[in-house]
């Protein structure tokens, strides 16, 4: 861990923060396609409302697309407000759908999972 | 056991056939291992990716005049060690020089299998086995637990042009007279095109053409995938379909069956009427795949499953811009993307600023203009390349292929940008990264 004592700003490394992840979700595990890596979380469990209540999701951390990071999910998920859900697309041998909404960078692997669930429920 | 395909890259071939190549001490050849990543794809066919190579080290011979390399228990050990880690199959490697498929020795039928059961009982749930590199070939066997070895079904060299064992093509039958004309292609070329799989994404404008071409060309075993239905905005492009197609609204993969075996009755036609994205294992089956989609993240997905299962990809497209009160720019392009060598994004087709653009658009290609005669000389280009591929007719050995065309000129010219590329292999798709993946 590297602490920038001015700015008071802890960076944690990508190791750390698949620590600190897997804390909360411990099945979840990595993997590199075309230079890009994935982060697998099975049975991600949704905020209440939605359907299915858990579901294998895949994290994308890094810009892909125009996206600073992009959770995608196995199937498209209802009992959510209306979004804009792509067409499958193809991560690590697997479709996934996902729905535009753009995130900001800075965050740490936890806070963009914790941060694309919020929105599921956002219009 | 099932029907066993193997890949293999040139790139990794040439790699190992390097280090085979390399004297020792005291033996008079040298062995090695090939780790496979396998997946079962429909019909009972397994697929086995051989990605990655152990050499035996120099340590691990044991001087013996009557065999040309005896390696010893520490070599064995070590490779079921990796089974056991990995997960993987295993598969002992060694060369015979010559040309073409090689032939296993009887010293090879004796004692190599005793090999292939060492990795069995290390992890029983793979297959391994063994294979045997010619200076351009390759053949294999596999092992099932206390069984005889049994030869593979199916071998493919990825390169330019690709190189299959000879028993896969060698029993097919076609008739001569029809394809008397395409006899420059090669003695056993016919053999291979009639027995190939060629996967076709997309039927619009190019895939029609590509479709129609390879059918005459005698190709008999198709995945087709298009989920579109026949509309009468499609009959300026779409050869062989009619009318009656369009009132009927039929879907467009049943207007390609018709063609195809009115051609040939008796071709192996796989029609999928969704996206690819839902079927995708009977893509991973395609020794070959054209691609003709409208957007670039399509390419991008087909080209990351290409990459990983060891398929090459052909892409064509077209497109026409309008500047102010300029005429229309009609242009386009074909590509192979080849294992091992580089890939659309290396080559700058596909980049982070095109994709995030179609992004912004939520993935809408829109609806591009389409004009036939150029569909048609992309289509054609794509079909050359792939019979070329298949058979090594012309005799190029460069893999890496990016034709721009420029319809307002009608020429078809190798992009500039292959002048400025570094050939080494693609750094977006290592080989230890094909089959399937590996989350840790």
């Amino acid at each position: 861990m590297v602490v920038h004592h001015k700015l008071k700003v802890v960076m944690m490394t990508i190791d750390e923060q698949f620590e600190e992840l897997k804390q909360f979700y411990p099945h979840a595990k990595r993997a590199t396609e075309s230079g890009i890596e994935f982060i697998l979380i099975p049975e991600l469990i949704l905020p209440s409302g939605c359907l299915p209540e858990k579901i294998d999701a895949v994290l994308c951390p890094t810009m892909r697309d125009g996206y600073d990071s992009r959770l995608f999910y196995a199937e498209q998920i209802t009992g959510i407000p209306t979004k804009n859900w792509n067409g499958k697309l193809r991560i690590c041998d697997r479709s996934w759908v996902s729905y535009s909404w753009k995130s900001s960078s800075g965050m740490t692997l936890l806070q963009m999972v914790m941060y694309h669930l919020h929105t599921l429920k956002c219009t | 056991m099932n029907k066993v395909t193997i890949r293999i890259s040139e790139e990794l071939c040439t790699r190992i056939r390097k280090d085979l190549s390399r004297p020792h001490a005291h033996a008079y050849e040298r062995v090695g291992f090939l780790i496979g990543r396998s997946k079962t794809l429909p019909e009972n066919e397994e697929l086995i990716c051989l990605t990655e190579y152990h050499p035996v080290e120099d340590d691990n011979y044991i001087k013996d005049d009557s065999v040309g390399a005896r390696i010893n228990s520490n070599a064995i050990r070590e490779a079921m060690q990796i089974v056991m880690t990995e997960k993987c199959c295993m598969f002992h490697v060694h060369m015979h020089f010559g040309h073409g498929t090689p032939e296993f020795s009887e010293t090879d039928l004796t004692e190599l299998p005793g090999v292939a059961q060492a990795m069995i009982n290390a992890n029983p749930n793979r297959t391994h086995g063994i294979l045997l590199l010619s200076e351009n070939g390759a053949d294999a066997l596999v092992k099932e637990n206390n069984m005889p070895a049994k030869a593979v079904d199916k071998v493919v060299i990825l390169g330019y042009p690709m190189t299959f064992n000879h028993s896969f093509y060698k029993d097919t039958h076609f008739s001569s007279t029809r394809y008397d004309r395409q006899s420059f292609l090669g003695e056993w070329a016919q053999h291979k095109l009639s027995s190939v799989k060629i996967g076709v994404v997309g039927l619009g404008g190019g895939g029609s053409h590509i479709v129609q071409q390879l059918s005459h060309l005698g190709v008999l075993n198709f995945v087709i995938f298009d989920d579109d239905f026949v509309a009468e905005s499609n009959l300026n492009r779409l050869v062989f379909a009619n009318l009656n197609d369009a009132e009927t609204q039929i879907q467009k993969n049943l207007v390609f069956k018709r063609l195809i075996k009115g051609l040939h009755p008796e071709a192996n036609i796989t029609l999928v009427n969704s996206k690819w994205q839902e079927e995708p294992e009977l893509l991973h089956s395609c020794d070959v795949i054209l691609g003709a989609v409208d957007s670039f993240s399509g390419r991008r997905d087909l080209e990351l499953d290409s990459r990983r299962y060891l398929i090459p990809y052909i892409d064509i497209g077209m497109d026409v811009k309008i500047v102010d009160d300029n005429a229309p720019r009609l242009f386009g392009q074909v590509i192979l993307s080849a294992p091992g060598n580089p890939c659309m994004k290396c080559i700058g087709f596909l980049n982070d600023e095109i994709l995030t653009q179609e992004a912004n658009r939520y993935g809408d290609a829109g609806n591009k203009p389409q004009v036939v005669w150029s569909n048609g000389v992309l289509a054609s280009n794509a079909v050359g390349l792939c019979v070329d591929l298949i058979t090594g007719w012309s005799g190029n050995i460069d893999p890496c292929i990016y034709q721009e065309y420029d319809g307002n000129n009608m020429s078809m010219t190798k992009t500039y940008r292959l002048d400025y590329l570094n050939r080494d292999a693609c750094d977006h798709f290592p080989s230890n990264q094909c089959g399937p993946p590996i989350w840790k």
